[in-house]
């Protein structure tokens, strides 16, 4: 009923409550009526006000009076005056109306007490209702408030590990209000320059820059502020020990959502050795330009792929490099992109197959390669160039050759007059050498002038005779033929001797040098009593040289060992002349005397020029024929016989394909 | 006897040119004539006494023709000794001519002069000879 109370009665329901009064009233009609019959206690009164009462309770005003007026009914039938009819006198009508007004009452209370009740019971559900919504209201309350500490604390700990990283990254950080001003620096920053957050609020800041480099630093922000543009700067910064060091400052606009600049970042990186290592190379740069200009020597280098062969190379702008004198000594403007094909162009026309054989061999692999070749100019000037290069190999199959090139044309020519010079000198020792067999020589052509001579009378005789003896005739005109040629070769092997020639390196056979050399001094050894024995190796190699003056030195070593036995009486003057060959690439020549031989004291003198121990030497004869035997990539040394006398050697290159006579 | 077996020139010459040269001329005017290498071929030959001129080179390796002409002379062998040379000095002629060299021919010499000079020496044995 108390649940039916809170909703709006139905039809149904006002029915069963209707009912219900009805039946209520019914029972305790019923029941007084049976406790009189039982008891004669008339209870009509008090269980029909019971069953208003609990009518009124339980079913509302409606039903209530509903139950009253049954009741009323019920009372004035069943009770006044117990005849089961209906009240008629006064009294009844009294009783009757004292008890409908105690049931009114009855009503009127329950009403009252039910519609308070009711009262309180929706306030208190509308309480119920408002504290469960204030409990939810809490709950979420409860529940966003702990989201929002969580939300805090997370930042807070993005802010605290920010804080730490800024603080803990290896750079110099810094930041700047729209305006730049600077407002926060690291710790890195802090620790660097040993000033503290709080000397950000002054200028203290600008001792951490250099005095000379502060306008510029400040400069650089009136320049870019306005712009809000990205933009670098490089100062000197003072650290805490007060050394100043070289930073790159980079500075990066913080933009709101309206592009709006809030804030500038910075980082300085410490620039130093960079700066340092960017002088120092800048230094060695001049230094090494400025040794290029001074040597004449040029660098470049080629970068290559593969090992392609020299003319598909050729008109390809590969990656070239030529140093300032590289462009000097090619005769190149420095604003012409090299090529090979410009080289190419620059080089020597008999020139070119020897750089093309060279180049080839670089690009094919070939490491090192070493060469020199000559250079014509545009405007015919001719150069001599000594070509050094390296090929460095890099990954991925490309390579790079490097190398420097030398101007050799002064040095060219200053060996090519030491040349003529020694030529020329070689030449006049000759000549005086000559001069001192004159009489030798002499001897050499008197020998066959005075055969030709018997020989040419006995001729005439064989033939005078009454009968011609013309067998005779015939053998003595052959000897004149002979000694006439023998005589001739003489005077050419003098003249040779005497000629005044260029340096003429031909393949030479050394055992022809010896013997031709010997010829000339022939009779010098019988004039000295000399005996000359040879000892020629068969089979040696032709070595590469000037025939002339290899016999030269032949001839010198020759009459100095036979000067040097001049003097001996004890014993024999043997001069043994031997040749032979020296490890596999070498050939030796040694002219043994048994002669008096030399001072230790004078033995590392005796190759010097002008160092003489003849009356009327020049003491350029061993000095000259060193300086030819190392024209020839050889060696001349002395050595003293383990009996008498001294040994003269040189060795000399053979020539690399030489296989022997 | 003596006279005739002293009758052939001897020529001592290292050089085989200028010997055969001699050799064929002094034939050709009907000398008979025997050529040596060297003096100590010389000093070997067994008819040394059939020599009646010697003509040896002044200039030989080993023995020289004035030692040559000393060794003859020693051996008692009155031989007249023409020393030619084709490296003429005066004190080697000098030497030569004190030393009883009969002449001291200089190379190339002429027909006239060796020729003269080995009849002067074939002269001069013939009255050696004459004379003994």
């Amino acid at each position: 009923v108390a649940h039916f109370d809170q909703i709006r009665p139905s039809a149904a329901r006002r029915i069963a409550v209707y009912g219900a009064a009805l039946l209520t009233v019914a029972t305790a009609t019923g029941a007084a009526v049976t406790v009189y019959n039982f008891t004669r206690m008339e209870a009509y009164a008090s269980l029909l006000l019971c069953a208003i009462l609990f009518t009124a309770w339980f079913g509302g005003a409606g039903p209530g009076l509903v139950a009253v007026a049954l009741s009323l009914f019920t009372f004035d039938y069943f009770l006044i005056p117990h005849n089961h009819g209906l009240a008629t006198g006064p009294q009844d009508i009294l009783r009757l109306l004292f008890f409908a007004v105690v049931a009114l009452l009855i009503v009127w209370i329950i009403a009252v007490l039910k519609r308070t009740s009711n009262s309180l019971r929706r306030a208190h559900d509308d309480l119920k209702a408002n504290v469960a919504q204030l409990e939810a209201l809490n709950r979420s309350l409860q529940i966003e408030n702990a989201e929002r500490v969580r939300a805090e604390q997370t930042i807070q700990q993005a802010e605290r590990e920010r804080q730490v990283t800024i603080d803990t990254i290896p750079a110099i950080v810094a930041r700047y209000r729209h305006d730049g001003q600077l407002d926060f620096v690291n710790q890195t920053w802090r620790t660097y320059t040993g000033l503290s957050q709080e000397d950000m609020a002054g200028h203290r800041w600008g001792h951490a820059i250099h005095p000379e480099d502060l306008p510029l630093a400040e400069a650089a922000w009136r320049a870019h502020l306005p712009a809000g543009e990205p933009f670098q700067i490089e100062h000197r910064m003072r650290r805490v020990d007060g050394e100043y060091r070289w930073h790159l400052v980079s500075r990066v606009p913080l933009r709101d959502e309206n592009g709006d600049v809030i804030s500038w970042y910075g980082v300085a990186h410490d620039i130093q050795d960079r700066k340092q290592a960017e002088r120092a190379l800048r230094r060695s740069e001049a230094y090494l330009a400025e040794a290029q200009r001074l040597s004449h020597t040029g660098s470049f280098s080629w970068k290559i792929r593969g090992s392609d062969d020299f003319l598909s190379w050729k008109d390809r702008r590969a990656d070239h490099y030529w140093s300032k004198e590289t462009y000097l000594i090619m005769g190149v403007d420095e604003t012409v992109t090299p090529t090979i094909e410009l080289t190419m162009q620059r080089v020597h026309p008999d020139d070119r197959t020897l750089v093309r054989q060279e180049l080839n061999r670089a690009l094919q692999g070939e490491r090192d390669y070493d060469y020199e070749h000559r250079l014509l100019l545009p405007d015919g000037t001719v150069k001599y160039v000594h070509v050094r290069g390296h090929r460095h190999e890099y990954e991925a199959g490309e390579a790079e050759l490097v190398g420097a090139l030398m101007d050799i044309t002064a040095e060219k020519k200053a060996r090519e007059a030491l040349q003529n010079a020694q030529a020329e000198l070689a030449h006049i020792t000759r000549v005086t050498t000559l001069g001192e067999m004159s009489a030798s020589i002499a001897h050499e052509l008197n020998q066959p002038l005075a055969a030709i001579n018997s020989n040419a009378e006995a001729t005439l005789r064989w033939l005078g005779r009454d009968l011609p003896d013309l067998d005779e005739a015939r053998a003595a005109a052959d000897r004149i033929v002979r000694n006439a040629q023998r005589a001739g070769d003489v005077i050419r092997r003098v003249r040779e001797f005497a000629k005044k020639a260029d340096l003429q390196m031909t393949e030479t056979n050394l055992n022809e040098v010896v013997e031709e050399a010997i010829t000339l001094v022939d009779h010098e050894a019988v004039r000295h009593g000399v005996t000359i024995q040879f000892n020629l190796a068969s089979g040696l190699p032709p070595v590469r040289g000037d025939r002339i003056q290899l016999q030269q030195v032949v001839v010198n070593l020759a009459v100095n060992g036979m000067e040097a036995m001049a003097g001996i009486r004890n014993r024999q003057r043997v001069l043994t002349v031997r040749t032979q060959q020296h490890l596999s690439d070498r050939a030796v020549v040694m002219v043994e005397d048994t002669g008096v031989g030399i001072e230790l004291d004078n033995l590392g003198r005796i190759f010097n020029a002008f160092h003489t121990t003849k009356p009327h030497g020049l003491g350029m004869g061993l000095s000259i024929c060193r300086s030819i035997v190392e024209a020839h990539g050889g060696e001349l040394w002395a050595s003293p016989n383990v009996k008498a006398g001294m040994t003269f050697q040189f060795v000399i290159p053979v020539c690399a394909h030489g296989s022997g006579p | 006897v003596q006279k005739k077996q002293r009758c052939i020139i001897a020529i001592v010459d290292d050089d085989e040119a200028v010997r055969e040269a001699t050799k064929s001329l002094l034939r050709s005017v009907g000398f008979a004539v025997e050529t040596f290498p060297s003096g100590e071929d010389f000093l070997r030959w067994p008819h040394l006494n059939r020599t009646a001129c010697l003509v040896a080179d002044f200039n030989m390796p080993g023995m020289t023709g004035l030692e040559l002409h000393l060794q003859v002379s020693a051996l008692d062998e009155s031989i007249p000794t023409i020393l030619i040379t084709a490296y003429p000095s005066d004190n080697n002629r000098t030497r030569a001519l004190d030393a009883g060299v009969l002449n001291y021919l200089v190379k190339p010499f002429s027909e006239t002069e060796i020729l003269s000079s080995v009849r002067s020496a074939l002269s001069e044995e013939r009255n050696s000879q004459g004379g003994m």
